[in-house]
């Protein structure tokens, strides 16, 4: 991890000299990551993929104001966090106030969660309501808190919540339904 | 208390990373982005796409042309078909063409005027119908040659996929329109 801050440095200081392998290289590093965030948030190929390319592009053009150089995998997803929310904004997804009673929903977990393939996971996030999916990808993966969350999508923490506990039931359900189907 | 879900999710988060960017097309895109290039880059790389497999496209039609002028023994025209020559190549086409015309049965209600790609992906299918056409007038001339039978069906495996691909686009235009009328 050490090591890697400091190649990162030095990449990122080499970027900053406009120098193209160094940037390619960075986009190495990170592209699988940061581009499987954008398609959990989005679930389309297509528009994770114009995320990608416009947080690299800002990145980039943006590098000098990047304070701590060892930060860089932060900044570019959260970049790439706001891009996603962004384009979910102009789409006119709304995470307005929901019904306190969807609450309730949160307690049909079970446990015990089986060995899973991730990749069916990672497909059965994909499958959830935009809003919801949002929500706990930021809570669940990206390790926000419920009010950090509430900032980034302007909702109240309770929403948050209630958003982040129905999104972890439908996954539940939906990953019972795909381990039932094999 | 995390749930053992959240467990999971927390545990194995760099293992559900599955997909992977086509890194050759968003690397292009992002060099021509920090050029200053103002084009769509979801057009560009769109058009970038159908260009690679219409070139695909030609090139191996061309290549199965070539090989037929240059091995070809040309005959008098015999209004043949592949079933004639072959039963078994008469299935394979038939299967084939149950393939396309379900599939066109499918786009037959898109507008193509209104999404410039499916309107890309309508005009490769048309030109790949002028080629299926001057390939069947290939089979009459020369009669049984496997560059010819070869080329038929490639025609129509490049014609199904550009129908899936007009689909997956109408697909992808219709969940766009879907999701943001989707609520919790």
């Amino acid at each position: 991890m050490e090591e890697t801050i400091h190649i990162n440095r030095r990449v990122i200081e080499k970027c900053l000299e406009g120098d193209i392998k160094a940037q390619y290289q960075l986009y190495q590093q990170y592209a699988k990551a940061m581009f499987n965030i954008a398609i959990r948030f989005l679930n389309n190929k297509m528009d994770a993929e114009d995320i990608l390319q416009e947080s690299f592009v800002t990145a980039f053009s943006r590098l000098e104001e990047l304070q701590n150089r060892d930060l860089f995998g932060s900044w570019l997803k959260r970049i790439v966090i706001n891009n996603c929310i962004s384009l979910h904004r102009k789409r006119k997804i709304k995470f307005e106030e929901i019904d306190e009673q969807m609450h309730d929903a949160a307690d049909e977990i079970e446990s015990g969660i089986p060995e899973i393939d991730p990749a069916l996971v990672h497909t059965a996030i994909r499958e959830l309501p935009a809003k919801g999916r949002t929500v706990l990808v930021l809570r669940a993966l990206e390790e926000y808190s419920h009010k950090e969350i509430a900032g980034m999508l302007d909702i109240s923490v309770s929403t948050s919540k209630t958003q982040y506990s129905r999104a972890l039931t439908l996954l539940n359900r939906k990953l019972k339904g795909k381990i039932d189907a094999d | 208390m995390p749930t053992d879900l959240e467990k999971y999710l927390n545990d194995r988060r760099k293992e559900l990373d599955v997909e992977s960017p086509d890194d050759q097309l968003i690397w292009e895109g992002i060099r021509q982005g920090l050029q200053g290039s103002r084009s769509s880059s979801r057009k560009r790389r769109q058009w970038i796409r159908i260009r690679n497999m219409a070139a695909a496209i030609i090139i191996v039609i061309s290549v199965g042309y070539m090989i037929v002028d240059l091995i070809g023994d040309r005959r008098p025209a015999v209004s043949i078909t592949l079933s004639d020559i072959d039963r078994n190549l008469g299935v394979r086409e038939q299967e084939y063409r149950k393939i396309v015309s379900f599939k066109e049965q499918e786009v037959s209600a898109f507008n193509s005027t209104d999404n410039m790609i499916i309107a890309e992906l309508f005009e490769e299918i048309r030109k790949l119908d002028t080629i299926y056409a001057e390939t069947l007038k290939d089979l009459n001339e020369l009669g049984y040659n496997e560059q010819v039978i070869q080329t038929i069906f490639d025609t129509y495996e490049k014609k199904i996929y550009l129908l899936e691909l007009i689909i997956l686009e109408n697909n992808k235009i219709k969940n766009h329109e879907n999701e943001e009328n989707l609520f919790l």
